[in-house]
């Protein structure tokens, strides 16, 4: 984990402490936890990534994004509002979003894709399963996936 | 003789403006615009019976304005009464002549006669009865022969003389014959009205029910989301950090603390799979079939190559006959037939070989399919349970297994209006049945 101070490549908004702590694991199992910043609710995550909001005005943090983690039962503002939003501003539709869920539920999946989420991964409950997903994700978008150019 | 004739056929035509007058306004509801209608609406029946009148002098002449008047106002009240009769009168009196006077009074006259038996009814909360309609016809005309005599002393003695008779056979009669027609006309606008009414009232009860149907719909799936979401996440945090536990502490837990952890972290696992049943019970519950034709030979071979590894092909003996097509949601269908087979292979892998013959016969209206395996089979005592959700006939260390996999193929079958049976006999095999109706 990181401080605040620095800017972080992957977001993870994660409610649950139980589930932040078993992600972190399964990243750092992959020395892929360097960047890492939580934040356990929806408006928290806005406010990271525009220190201003509601006000969305282009902040560093956004530059060096590369992943949002977003889990949808979340308190204050939930996940899909998140979604919504930076699926709509200019400033922040291109940072890839993965929904990481309890469940398959198909207005979720409905409703999300059709807001641009990137992906949609349900949790598995077994362990191994659950690091395996998290380990693919990870690798996928921060290795594999190209982001385009700064946009400035 | 000919008097007789002539009033007969005036009357006629007044009976058929009556008749079409009540008939339109009997259609309409009751209020006050509905008065000054039906007055115009018989107000103009009594005017075209006084275009044709019966001459008996110059100036002295019979119609049946009478009883359309007075029926305007027993039938619709005061405003109407008031209103043919106002009309009638008004053409009287611009037509003129001796009889002018005793005119204007019987139409009044007729329209005070109605009006009293209107409230009369009214109060009592009656429409008039045929008697009444007679007797009501008999007193508005024997008011308009007496009014006969306010005429000059001699015309009025020979004009009752003369019509008495005829008016007063003829007038009530054509009274109780319009009266009793409207009377039907007001009675069918009644049983229409009812019928109105009983129709909005349950529409109204529907609409209620279906508004309670979808709240309770609507609570149903909120705690099905929040099942699926909330129960999940602590199952995740125990098979989680047991086995965290278990690869990190492996050495102070020792083989039989290991062995206890993974019990813990199993059974997350399985209640996972059970909330997962469940779930999957309940959206069969809820969601609508999607129905479509359904290729079920392609469907079966797809089934069991999902379920038969390539490796083990050798080991299982299927035989698939001929299935016929049919008409069900293919997503739901192909669950059956996916539990149904994963079913047959599970309990007959103990054998050498595996047999399963899977086949199906139309019926007509129905088709049925069978699915038979060589395995361990069950007594038939049991077959009740079978089709339950949760109820297991062997023991999990026999046979991995939720117990939802038989009750989803029984919901899934129940709700595509079909039937599920079984049979079987221990260590004899088993044999599965379901038929669909064809439409």
């Amino acid at each position: 984990m990181i401080d605040r101070l620095e800017l972080a490549e992957i977001l993870l908004v994660e409610d649950n402490p139980n589930d932040v702590e078993l992600t972190l694991r399964a990243l750092k199992k992959n020395r892929l936890s360097n960047k890492i910043l939580v934040v356990s609710d929806g408006e928290e995550a806005l406010k990271y990534i525009f220190p201003t909001y509601p006000k969305t005005e282009k902040h560093p943090a956004l530059s060096r994004l590369r992943l949002i983690l977003l889990d949808l039962k979340l308190p204050k503002v939930d996940g899909v509002e998140v979604l919504k939003i930076l699926k709509k501003n200019p400033l922040t539709a291109h940072i890839p979003i993965v929904v990481l869920t309890s469940s398959r539920e198909d207005k979720d999946l409905i409703e999300t894709y059709r807001l641009g989420v990137n992906s949609y991964i349900t949790k598995p409950v077994e362990f191994a399963n659950f690091t395996d997903a998290i380990r693919e994700i990870g690798m996928y978008w921060l290795l594999l996936n190209q982001l385009p150019p700064e946009l400035t | 003789m000919k008097l007789f004739v002539e009033i007969l056929f005036n009357l006629g035509t007044i009976a058929t403006l009556g008749i079409v007058s009540g008939l339109i306004g009997a259609i309409r509801k009751k209020n006050k615009q509905q008065d000054i209608l039906h007055g115009v609406l018989f107000g103009i029946g009594a005017l075209i019976g006084m275009l044709q009148p019966v001459m008996l002098h110059a100036g002295l002449f019979f119609d049946g304005r009478s009883v359309m008047i007075s029926l305007a106002a027993l039938f619709f009240g005061p405003i109407a009464g008031l209103i043919s009769a106002l009309m009638a009168t008004s053409l009287r009196i611009y037509q003129g002549g001796m009889g002018t006077l005793v005119g204007s009074l019987v139409s009044l006259a007729s329209a005070l006669w109605g009006i009293m038996f209107y409230l009369w009814n009214k109060k009592k909360q009656t429409s008039p009865s045929a008697l009444q309609l007679y007797f009501f016809g008999l007193l508005v005309h024997t008011t308009m022969v007496l009014l006969m005599f306010t005429l000059p002393a001699p015309l009025g003695w020979s004009t009752v003389r003369k019509i008495a008779f005829p008016v007063l056979s003829i007038y009530p009669a054509a009274t109780l014959l319009i009266g009793l027609i409207i009377n039907l006309l007001k009675s069918k606008e009644k049983i229409l009205m009812e019928l109105n009414n009983l129709n909005q009232q349950l529409e109204s009860k529907v609409n209620m029910r279906t508004r309670d149907l979808e709240e309770s719909n609507k609570a149903l799936e909120a705690f099905s989301y929040s099942v699926s979401h909330d129960l999940r996440a602590p199952l995740r945090a125990i098979n989680g950090f047991s086995n965290i536990l278990n690869s990190e502490y492996a050495q102070e837990l020792g083989s039989e603390g290991q062995r206890l952890l993974s019990v813990i972290s199993n059974n997350a696992v399985k209640m996972d799979e059970l909330i997962s049943g469940l779930l999957s019970m309940a959206k069969i519950a809820k969601n609508e079939l999607k129905k479509s034709l359904i290729n079920t030979q392609m469907m079966v071979n797809e089934c069991l190559k999902d379920l038969i590894p390539e490796e083990d092909q050798n080991r299982f003996c299927i035989e698939l006959e001929e299935l016929p097509m049919v008409y069900g949601d293919p997503i739901l269908i192909r669950q059956v037939w996916y539990n149904l087979i994963d079913n047959a292979l599970k309990f007959s892998r103990n054998r050498k070989l595996s047999k399963i013959k899977i086949s199906g016969f139309d019926r007509g209206a129905f088709i049925d399919f069978g699915i038979r395996d060589n395995g361990i089979g069950f007594s038939q005592e049991y077959k009740d349970k079978l089709f339950k959700t949760f109820e297991r006939l062997h023991s999990p260390q026999d046979f991995e297994g939720t117990g939802i996999g038989l009750a989803l193929v029984g919901r899934i079958i129940q709700k595509h209006g079909g039937k599920v049976w079984a049979e079987g006999e221990p260590d004899q095999g088993a044999r599965f049945f379901f038929s669909l109706p064809k439409f």
